[in-house]
Order: C-alpha cells, then sequence, then structure tokens
C-alpha cells in the first residue's frame, strides 16, 4: 500500500484511458506522456498499459508501507529515498515503511511511477484513469492510499521504446482537417512561428501563446480528438490533450503525430515549440 | 440523394468523413446510415466512430493499416433503404419550469416578447432530433428548437450551473449532464440524470433518439427525484419504428 503525505502539484493514477466511449461524450484519457507510462511498465515486468501514477511540475511524498519494486520515467525529478538520492529510469527496490520524495522537474513536467505487480484502483467504464465525472475523483490528495498487489516478476521487457526527448522542441504534425480555412498567410505563420507554452495549460489542452496574430472561422460543431490544434476566430491557438472534449467548433488546422502528443506532454509553461508540417498519406488509394 | 462524403485521413489512426456542413435531417440520416453499415461490416477493424452534424470520425484498431481501410471505404456503397432502418426511441424527458430552477426563464420571455406560459409552451410543444452526443459525457445534442426561443449566450458565463438544468444557448437548446459552468439562459430543471457511469448504458440520450420535454410541478420534480434515488423511477420512452 502506498499513501500520498503530500499531494504534489497534480498527481493521477493513469492508464492508456477508456476507448469506445467517445461517442457518448467520454474523452479517452490516459497517461500524458503516454511513452512514458509503457516505458515504466515495462521496466517492471508489468503489462505496458497498466496503471501507474502520473506526476506533474511539483511532485508528491509517497509512504510506502510493504515492500515494492518501482521504476520511474519521464521527466527528471529529483527523488530522495529515505534520505539517500534514488535514481530514476531503473527498477528500484523500496524496503518496507520507507518514505519516497518526489521534489520538482529539473527539465520535462511529467514522471510516471509504475509498481511492479498490479496497481488496484477500480476501472470505471474499463480503465483506471482518473477524470471528472467518470470517476469519483481526479485527482489524488493527500491522505489518500493506493493499493498495490506485488507479483515477483523476473525480469523487465523488452521493447523497442525510446525516452520522450525532453529538449526537442520540434512537434510534427500534419495539416488538420480545417488547414484550408487558414488564409496563406497565417498557414506560413503557423510553419515558421515560434510558440510559447502558456501557464493555463493542462490534461484538457495546451494554450500556445504567440506574437502577430492570425486566426480561422469557426466551424459547425465536429469530431475532435487528442493532438488536434484549434485556431479560433480570436486568434487564439489550442492543442487539445488527452481530457479534451469529444466534439468542437473552431477550425482543426494541424493535428500533431502520436509522438508529438507525447513530446508536448513534457514541455512547462514558458517552453518554445515549433511546427513541421509532415505530409500525410495520399487520400486516393493508387 | 446518396451523397458520397469525402475521405481524409485526420490522425495517424483515424479516418473522417465529411459531408456538406449544415444541420440537415437528410444528411444525418445519411450519416445514420453509414454508421451502421460501418459498425456492422467493419466491426473488426474498427473502435469506434464519433458522429457529429456533418462528419463520422473512424477510430481504426491498432492493427489495422488506415491506407488498407480507406481503400476498403472506397469501393463502400450506400444505398438508402437497403440498410433496415434501426428503430430509435422518444424519450420524454419531465422538466419544471418553475422560476427556483428556470432562472432565466424571464430574461428568454422579455427579449423574445413572449410570457413565460408562452416559452414554456413552445419549449414542450416540438419533438427534438438528438444528432449526436459530445461537448460533454451525455450531452446530447438537439435539433428542433422554435426559432421564437432562441436566445444569445451569456456574455458573462456562470461559474456553476446546475446538472440537470434546461436551458437556451443561441439556436440550441440542450441539458447539462453535471454541474459545469455556461453561458446558457437556464429556463427549467429535469430531475433526470443523463449520465451515469453504472448503467449499462451510461449515456441517457444516443445519437438518432428523439425526446421530448414535458412539464411537471415542483411537487412532481421532488417525487421523480426520490423515486430516481430509490431506483424505482421508469423513464417514459417508446420505441419508434420508421
Amino acid at each position: 500500500m502506498i499513501k500520498l503525505l503530500s499531494s504534489g502539484l497534480y498527481t493521477s493514477i493513469q492508464d492508456n484511458g477508456r476507448s469506445g466511449f467517445r461517442s457518448i461524450g467520454v474523452p479517452v484519457g490516459g497517461a500524458m506522456d503516454h511513452n512514458s507510462m509503457q516505458i515504466a511498465n515495462a521496466l517492471v515486468g508489468n503489462s505496458l498499459n497498466a496503471p501507474v501514477i502520473e506526476i506533474t511540475g511539483s511532485g508528491p511524498i509517497l509512504w510506502f508501507e510493504t515492500k515494492s519494486n518501482i521504476a520511474i520515467t519521464g521527466a527528471n525529478f529529483d527523488l530522495t529515498l529515505n534520505d539517500q538520492s534514488f535514481e530514476m529510469n531503473q527498477v528500484m527496490e523500496i524496503p518496507p515503511k520507507s518514505t519516497l520524495r518526489i521534489g520538482n522537474a529539473k527539465n520535462g513536467l511529467r514522471a510516471y511511477l509504475a509498481v511492479q505487480g498490479e496497481i488496484k484502483v477500480p476501472k470505471v467504464l474499463g480503465s483506471s484513469s482518473l477524470l471528472q465525472d467518470v470517476t469519483d475523483a481526479s485527482v489524488l490528495k493527500k491522505g489518500d492510499s493506493v493499493q498495490f498487489k506485488e507479483k515477483r516478476l523476473k525480469e523487465s521487457k523488452d521493447t523497442n521504446l525510446t525516452p520522450t526527448s525532453l529538449d526537442h522542441p520540434i512537434l510534427e504534425v500534419y495539416q488538420g482537417p480545417d488547414y484550408d480555412k487558414m488564409n496563406e498567410a497565417a498557414q506560413q505563420k503557423l510553419a515558421h512561428g515560434l510558440f510559447k507554452v502558456g501557464r493555463d495549460s493542462n490534461r484538457m489542452a495546451y494554450i500556445l501563446e504567440y506574437t502577430g496574430i492570425f486566426y480561422a472561422e469557426e466551424i459547425l460543431t465536429a469530431p475532435v480528438q487528442p493532438g488536434t490544434v484549434q485556431l479560433t476566430p480570436s486568434g487564439k491557438l489550442v492543442v487539445l490533450m488527452r481530457d479534451a472534449q469529444t466534439t468542437g467548433g473552431y477550425s482543426r488546422v494541424l493535428q500533431l503525430t502520436a509522438a508529438s502528443i507525447n513530446i508536448l506532454a513534457q514541455k512547462r509553461a514558458g517552453e518554445e515549440v515549433q511546427f513541421k508540417i509532415i505530409d500525410l498519406p495520399s487520400n486516393t488509394p493508387s | 440523394m446518396n451523397r458520397i462524403p469525402t475521405f481524409r485521413w485526420y490522425s495517424d489512426q483515424s479516418i473522417l468523413l465529411e459531408w456538406p456542413a449544415k444541420i440537415d435531417e437528410s444528411i444525418h440520416q445519411e450519416i445514420m446510415d453509414w454508421k451502421h453499415l460501418l459498425e456492422e461490416v467493419y466491426r473488426d477493424e474498427i473502435i469506434e466512430l464519433v458522429i457529429t452534424y456533418n462528419a463520422i470520425l473512424i477510430f481504426i484498431k491498432p492493427e489495422v493499416d488506415p491506407s488498407e481501410f480507406l481503400k476498403k471505404l472506397h469501393r463502400v456503397e450506400v444505398k438508402s433503404g437497403v440498410i433496415p432502418k434501426k428503430p430509435h426511441r422518444l424519450i420524454e424527458v419531465p422538466v419544471c419550469y418553475d422560476t427556483e430552477f428556470g432562472i432565466d426563464l424571464e430574461h428568454v420571455a422579455k427579449v423574445n416578447q413572449l410570457k413565460i406560459s408562452e416559452v414554456i409552451q413552445l419549449h414542450t410543444q416540438p419533438i427534438y432530433k438528438a444528432y449526436f452526443i459530445g461537448f460533454l459525457p451525455g450531452f446530447p445534442y438537439l435539433g428542433g428548437l422554435d426559432p421564437r426561443l432562441a436566445t444569445k449566450r451569456k456574455v458573462a458565463p456562470r461559474k456553476i450551473i446546475e446538472q440537470g438544468a434546461v436551458g437556451i444557448g443561441g439556436a440550441q437548446t440542450g441539458i447539462y449532464p453535471g454541474n459545469y459552468p455556461g453561458g446558457w439562459n437556464i429556463i427549467g430543471r429535469t430531475p433526470l440524470s443523463l449520465f451515469d457511469v453504472r448503467m449499462k448504458q451510461p449515456s441517457l440520450i444516443m445519437a438518432g433518439d428523439t425526446i421530448r420535454f414535458v412539464a411537471i410541478s415542483k411537487a412532481e420534480f421532488e417525487l421523480i427525484s426520490i423515486e430516481i434515488k430509490a431506483g424505482t423511477y421508469t423513464i417514459e420512452n417508446e420505441m419508434i419504428y420508421d
């Protein structure tokens, strides 16, 4: 059992989300940096999409009642276990009645703590991911406890996953369904501009700030998904993330690749990104 | 009229089908026909479909090659009448229009130069179609609001609107499925829950359903609320076979 002695900035349980309910307005949700979650699970020998603890910005203080093996991946956080420093990106043994202090990230924003075995969090609509109005809570708070069932697994899983880049400012994107609703000048600005992650960015959406306004008209409410970049008539540029709503009325000008969503999930307020538009495969079969 | 939608890649594992951008009964019917066909024939390739007024977004399973799937889509021919229309439900939604719940009822009446009783009459008269569910879990996009009731959204949205609030936002009407901020004009409240994860079908209203608002008194509102808590309330609905 793990208990939160402090909550950290935004700590929650995430897995790969709940699929199959988008059509009733339920976002898939799940780990913001999906790649780091899978690497953490692979290290401890769990199935890749097993529930993990997602840590944001400033981490929690965790009390481990029983012994366990864990791995923490993602952003570079300061970690101390019982007053000794602790390594990221490898399996570490936690003795019973230990305190793990997760401090601040040196770079990157989110880390993923996988516990060898099974984190036992009730599944709602097929997933343990916390989400407002779907699960009882959307975050873990001080005093909450997380149960897990220890399984002695022999070795880390082999994957060809590479750590999410924390220093790369370039996001590969496709043209979105409403790319042509922008004029030529706006398209140029989007392709060559620098965009700064805004303070109000969260699990639902990242706000991108920039200079030299450009905009696109509203559209009839249409389907959207994580990674969709919306441009509003007032020039607001928004990247929808994991907990975003499933439909929207703003022009969808770009779509992040799956890898780019993970990279953006590690960007903090004030960090800059650029877009690199890559080709979509042809719509017409040869 | 059997339009062929445009197909395009949207993301790594999703394809978007689009029809002309308007709210139109016949387009909606075509979309429902395509939806039923795709769900039936391509059950093994598709995770799920999301529909809106003029589009279908197909989410494809991770092991399926979207290029191959797109080739198959180009060969699909959907003729209306060939696929049997699935029956839909007509759901009665009880609403208490008492001014205690309908905090903007007077405003809506005034702006549209109507009496409050006329607002209620015009709101309860039509049969509304749920074009799709989106925006929030369980939130239905309803078509059919009488144009005489259209009222601009509030300039400054409220921080919290109560679950079950029935509102008008521009030319749309809808029901808030939870406590959320919002700029709609609230004219009443329903004791029904639009979204409940414990139910087999978590969303009360599904795409293609039709609904009718039925005015109830405060006393009936309290009674229905008690019955819902006790699990003894039965929602009035009937199957409509077109």
